[in-house]
């Protein structure tokens, strides 16, 4: 059975018009107030990340996920294969900008022989995506660090074994 | 990382924004200003040659103008008598007091209060390191019976008491003086292999004074973590299986033990460049921290307001470097915090 998630159309819109800000802050900065020559590169730098930003919400707006018993499928701009049976890692991280570390996202990394897939918690359902990919990881003897089994015990996934 | 990465930016960018408008209204708090003191001065003395130069810099660095036009003209967000010539453009104004561009008075102390206070960091975790294991693996043993002894004293000794005692058995007892940070002949010359060296030979005191509560602190808070991570069960567990102990203690302990000194980074870094101010007045130390104190004092507020603000920054950046590193190093979500989207 083919399983599909795509991102969330409101958390979309969220991550675009972070990265559209954060891009009119930098480039309004450098471009009315003509600043001091190390001021010039962290203002680039930071308009350049705020771009790649953008674009990747821009690409997450047109990908699909999709997993089956084969393998799991990122369709979009930036498409992308990973048979189960080529999976050499699965890592699954909790961020937070908040200082008691409450909140947050998670982010998910499937790892291949050459190519990775990675998706944040904003996907829809993405508990039951994660925790499929657990129980591939498991059944092929993948081996799950400390944090990604907290963190799958975190969403209410238990693996065994 | 990257959305990550991101999210912090967005939220230094206000941060930054706030601080810097919340720093200048404090400096302006305080009715008048410099200059108006000055000018008051002149006036009484009748000195025309000075008082235009007083009204040109007042002119010059807007003063006359809304406090509004003066914080953005100071941020440079906004053009004054100069163009756009603020702190994002890198002129951090003009010290009324010295009579000097504020990068050029601060030059010099800033980077011995560098040196000086790296320095401390590093003794501090020379030091510490090493104890804090040593007591936490060899706990109510007598060795760490006899350093947590040693801890609260130095917990509980003021600095600048422990400088002045210092400073009085130096004195009394050995005829030496032990104050400033460098022989009194080096001072405003410029860098030199020897002066580097009358540095170096009168770094030690202010090192061990300002050092001394900091690493017993430290001893303590990484006693208690350790303690905290070696009765986890991977750790019983992986004493269970034969794992030897001492890479048993740097894998998995060691790392989750460090990572409040890591979250203090961000603290680290404005305290390396005015950290232990009283400190330094007490030992007549040339460093950055006694500037300030008399910037704030005599309203000398391009070079106060500047200080402070780049203290802020320091602040900033220090506490994105340490989420960073804590995000990467650490990524577990916490249970008792709330729950993920």
């Amino acid at each position: 059975m083919i399983r599909q998630h795509r991102y969330g159309r409101s958390a979309l819109a969220l991550e675009g018009a972070q990265g559209l800000a954060g891009l009119a802050v930098a480039l309004g900065l450098l471009l009315t107030t003509r600043p001091a020559g190390p001021v010039i590169w962290v203002l680039a730098a930071a308009a350049g990340l705020f771009l790649v930003y953008f674009g990747r919400a821009v690409v997450r707006s047109l990908t699909r996920i999709e997993l089956d018993e084969r393998s799991i499928r990122a369709w979009g701009p930036l498409e992308t294969v990973i048979p189960w049976d080529e999976m050499r890692s699965l890592r699954l991280n909790h961020y937070s900008t908040k200082s008691d570390r409450s909140g947050g996202w998670m982010q998910l990394d499937v790892r291949g022989a050459r190519r990775s897939i990675r998706v944040d918690s904003s996907l829809n359902d993405f508990a039951a995506l994660a925790a499929a990919a657990g129980r591939e990881a498991l059944r092929r003897g993948v081996p799950l660090d400390e944090r990604t089994r907290l963190n799958l015990d975190a969403l209410g996934i238990a693996l065994h074994g | 990382m990257l959305s990550y990465t991101v999210r912090r930016l967005l939220i230094m960018i206000p941060t930054l924004l706030v601080i810097s408008f919340v720093t200048f209204s404090i400096i302006k708090l305080p009715p008048g200003d410099f200059l108006s003191n000055q000018i008051a001065e002149l006036q009484s003395q009748g000195d025309r040659a000075a008082m235009e130069k007083v009204e040109f810099l007042r002119k010059q660095y807007g003063l006359d103008k809304s406090f509004l036009e003066q914080y953005a003209v100071w941020v440079g967000l906004w053009p004054g008598e100069r163009g756009f010539s603020g702190l994002l453009q890198g002129d951090w104004g003009w010290s009324f007091e010295y009579d000097l561009p504020v990068g050029q008075v601060v030059g010099d102390r800033m980077l011995l209060s560098l040196i000086l206070n790296f320095s401390v960091v590093l003794f501090t975790w020379a030091i510490a390191f090493p104890i804090g294991v040593y007591a936490a693996t060899n706990q109510y043993s007598w060795g760490d019976h006899g350093l947590t002894l040693l801890g609260y004293v130095g917990l509980a000794t003021p600095n600048f008491l422990f400088a002045l005692v210092l400073m009085y058995f130096a004195n009394v007892q050995f005829g030496l003086s032990i104050g400033g940070i460098m022989d009194p002949e080096y001072l405003g010359r410029s860098w030199s292999w020897a002066k580097f060296g009358s540095v170096l030979t009168h770094l030690w005191i202010p090192v061990i004074v300002i050092g001394t509560s900091g690493t017993a602190a430290m001893i303590r808070r990484l006693r208690a973590n350790l303690l905290d991570e070696l009765q986890k069960q991977y750790v019983v567990t992986a004493r269970a299986r034969g794992v030897p102990p001492l890479r048993l203690l740097l894998k998995y302990p060691m790392r989750m033990a460090l990572n409040p000194f890591i979250a203090d980074i961000g603290n680290l870094l404005p305290s390396v460049i005015s950290g232990s101010a009283i400190v330094a007045v007490v030992l007549s130390l040339q460093t950055s921290g006694p500037m300030l104190l008399e910037a704030l004092r005599s309203q000398d507020q391009y070079l106060a307001g500047s200080f402070l603000m780049f203290l802020s920054l320091l602040t900033v950046i220090g506490m994105f470097i340490s989420d960073l590193l804590l995000a990467a190093l650490d990524p577990r979500i916490r249970l008792t915090g709330g729950a993920a989207k």
